[in-house]
């Protein structure tokens, strides 16, 4: 057991390091209490295109935004947002679905697109 | 190891196409939870071929697999094409170095470190893209999971070349300098 230890010293130490690191900052993220999001603002490089009330919203409704490559569908409900159309190979912003909570976000990198969710008070926050 | 006789381009063409069918398979994994999460069964025959063979045929395959999987996807020179080629190569790079000059890493570490590089290159290109340093908010999660698969392929390749079928197979056809 100990020469086991001895002869994986270095990777042991490595990997460790990486692996609380990481684990520590996903734990913090997964388990700090979450609040319910107030606006979403949607993004296309860094620029906003549109803010939206979640509080406000009182059925479905869908909305067209221009990616940089192909336009899209984002779907807004009360207190939720979601994008419910893109024309990107991979859809991972599609199958991630609806997104509700303060700071949760949803990228399609392929149209440059992107929808943040902002807490109270924080709607001129921006990244 | 210089030498490219028939049996090393043959068996590196085979190594391509067993690339290929790994990397197109798993392009097809849909994302739960976090987007873009792939095993990365390609890293064991980069792997493998950097150690049995080098880093210049390491970077071949790897550089041939972005091209051509981007290729049969339709997605050549698009976003997924760029920072599969970054995350690629940034990988690459960080095992031959280690593999090379950190004698005392041992593979599966190696490999765990390289998948974790694979990550943070596709998120840089995505930030720049994007123009936004938020998508780091999927950076740990990521690399939490690249340890794990990174580790696996490791000692998949480990197993591979434990068995000693390519040192054989290379001693047969000449390719090692007794």
């Amino acid at each position: 057991m100990k020469a086991f230890f001895k002869k994986y010293l270095w990777d042991f130490i490595v990997l460790a390091l990486v692996g609380v690191a990481s684990l520590s900052v996903v734990l913090f993220m997964v388990l700090k209490p979450k609040t319910a999001g107030v606006s979403a603002g949607i993004f296309r490089q860094a620029t906003l295109v549109m803010n939206v009330d979640l509080t406000k919203e009182a059925e479905e409704r869908t909305i067209s935004v221009e990616g940089t490559h192909s336009p899209m569908e984002i779907t807004v409900k009360k207190g939720a947002i979601r994008i419910s159309h893109s024309d990107c190979p991979s859809h991972y912003c599609v199958d991630q679905g609806w997104i509700s909570n303060a700071g949760e976000r949803v990228d399609c990198v392929y149209n440059g697109v992107y929808i943040l969710i902002y807490g109270q008070g924080k709607e001129d926050f921006k990244i | 190891m210089k030498k490219w006789n028939v049996f090393k381009i043959s068996f590196m063409a085979i190594l391509l196409a067993m690339t290929i069918g790994l990397g197109y398979a798993e392009s097809f994994i849909p994302s739960f939870w976090i987007p873009g999460i792939k095993p990365g069964f390609v890293n064991i025959i980069i792997l493998v071929v950097l150690v049995e063979f080098g880093w210049f045929e390491a970077l071949i395959i790897d550089l041939g697999k972005v091209f051509l999987v981007s290729l049969l996807r339709g997605s050549l020179f698009q976003m997924g094409f760029f920072m599969s080629l970054s995350g690629s190569m940034l990988s690459l790079l960080v095992m031959v170095l280690l593999y090379y000059f950190v004698k005392k890493l041992h593979l599966f570490s190696i490999s765990a470190v390289g998948a974790v590089f694979h990550s943070l290159g596709q998120i840089l290109v995505a930030v720049i893209y994007m123009e936004t340093a938020g998508v780091f908010y999927y950076l740990p999660f990521l690399v939490l999971i690249s340890i794990c698969t990174g580790i696996l392929m490791g000692l998949a390749s480990q197993k591979i070349i434990s068995t000693q079928v390519i040192e054989k197979l290379k001693r047969k056809h000449g390719l090692v300098n007794e």
